[in-house]
């Protein structure tokens, strides 16, 4: 599995310069106005996105065919990826941690630094949900196919989530400190489960392809 | 733990290798290739050399027949013998931001018993720079650091397709010089597709031919020297079964 790891990260070693950049552009340009803890989620999550090109740069080098020659079994090849990811979010989610601080001092509205920390917490489950969700799809359809399935599928649940927050809000629904416990324990178990489920699907669909 | 083997299997045993398209069949592969020995693997463009070298390798599966790599099927794993198989198809599968020293890195986390002294000797040998982004070699470049990964974890049977194709012809004698020395010591066996026939009529000990997914013959290279050159024989051939 490590020389696995090792193969992505060093072959995005080329696309780290253009993440950061752009990170620098979105935080310079935006940062204000997203606030520390938006600047904390977008770096996070455009960091959750390399795992997208590593997929690409494994199909513009032949790398599937060849990796099925290598002594690697399959489900050690799907699960390198998801290794991969967490490394890319754990990195996103720690830069965003320290960008939000640095925003954060030349915001009106000072948040605390136990505030961005839940901030970076919730960023780093967004975007491993983010990979949960686009890595099977990346097994099944491609890089290329899956970059505009990619958009539907991150697009459908964050519209349900904001138009399910909002009817939360205008109801005027108050939770309590043992509901909001009961909230946190329920997305704690959603989050093992989807990414078991993700697991799970991405090995049944990498066994089966052939190259 | 070290794959045991049948001391007196042969290096690779295909029986009725089987694998079925809409519009192509690969029928009944039998193959076999000794210890210590060099076998090409000659047809046209479509012929099936591919499939056939994909589906005894398990990047697709077969419909049926067996592969024996020195008497075991073929298993992956850390501890299968995927281990003792080396592999190149057609160009280096690594992506070209990377330099030859990171592949040795990762081959050295992949490979069981990867050897990188051997690598580097192996690249020193075929002046193939260590720290350059593969982006910026050549096509023959790409090919030498392809087999230099091949080389450098103690495989004992190599399985290449086209792999001097697009090489000048000096480069191409290193190479079948690489070959040579993998076989000399009576174990490590090749198996080996070209559409130069002229390499494999320097080097192959024996020749199969396959023409639409089928085997016609496989015969020793003094065997086919009685009869002409590679080419003319399989130009006869394709000819007379249009």
């Amino acid at each position: 599995m490590k020389g696995l790891i090792l193969k992505d990260l060093y072959a995005m070693g080329g696309f780290y310069r253009n993440t950061f950049f752009s990170m620098v552009i979105v935080c310079g340009c935006f940062g204000f106005s997203l606030g520390a803890e938006g600047v904390a989620a977008a770096t996070a999550i455009m960091c959750a996105t390399m795992i997208v090109s590593t997929f690409a740069l494994d199909e513009r080098c032949g790398w599937h065919g060849f990796a099925a020659a290598l002594p690697v079994d399959r489900k050690e090849s799907v699960l390198a990826k998801y290794a991969v990811h967490v490394i890319y979010c754990f990195t996103g989610t720690f830069l965003g941690f320290v960008i939000s601080i640095v925003v954060n001092m030349f915001a009106e509205q000072k948040l605390s630094i136990g505030e961005l920390a839940v901030c970076a917490v919730v960023s780093f489950g967004i975007s491993m949900v983010f990979g949960f969700i686009i890595i099977p799809i990346m097994f099944r359809f491609g890089a290329e196919r899956a970059r505009f399935i990619m958009m539907a599928v991150i697009a459908l649940p964050t519209i349900a989530v904001y138009l399910l927050a909002d009817k939360v809000n205008l109801g005027g629904i108050v939770m309590t400190d043992m509901g909001i416990k009961l909230l946190y324990a329920a997305v704690a178990v959603g989050f093992i489960l989807i990414g078991w489920a993700s697991c799970f699907i991405s090995i049944k669909v990498y066994s089966k392809k052939e190259f | 733990m070290e794959m045991k083997y049948a001391t007196n299997a042969p290096a690779l045993e295909i029986k009725g290798l089987r694998k079925e398209y809409t519009d192509f069949v690969l029928e009944g592969m039998d193959l076999t290739i000794e210890r210590g020995k060099i076998m090409g693997l000659v047809g046209e463009n479509g012929a099936g050399k591919t499939t056939a070298m994909k589906a005894m390798l398990g990047i697709i599966k077969a419909d049926g027949g067996s592969v024996r790599f020195f008497g075991k099927e073929l298993s992956g794993g850390l501890s299968g013998n995927k281990n003792d198989i080396g592999v190149v198809l057609g160009e280096v599968n690594f992506y070209e931001t990377m330099t030859p020293a990171q592949v040795g890195k990762v081959c050295g986390g992949i490979y069981k018993n990867w050897d990188e002294k051997r690598f580097k000797d192996s690249l020193g040998r075929m002046n193939v720079v260590m720290n350059k982004k593969i982006k910026d070699f050549s096509k023959g470049m790409r090919i030498k650091l392809a087999l230099a990964t091949a080389l450098s974890h103690q495989a004992k049977i190599l399985i290449l397709d086209e792999p001097t194709s697009g090489l000048d012809p000096v480069a191409r004698e290193e190479i079948l010089d690489e070959f040579k020395a993998f076989t000399s010591d009576g174990e490590g066996a090749i198996l080996l597709s070209s559409h130069i026939t002229s390499d494999l009529e320097k080097i192959a000990d024996d020749i199969t031919f396959i023409h639409k997914g089928k085997v016609i013959f496989t015969k020793s290279r003094q065997e086919l020297a009685g009869i002409g050159n590679i080419d003319e024989i399989m130009t006869e051939y394709v000819r007379g079964h249009k």
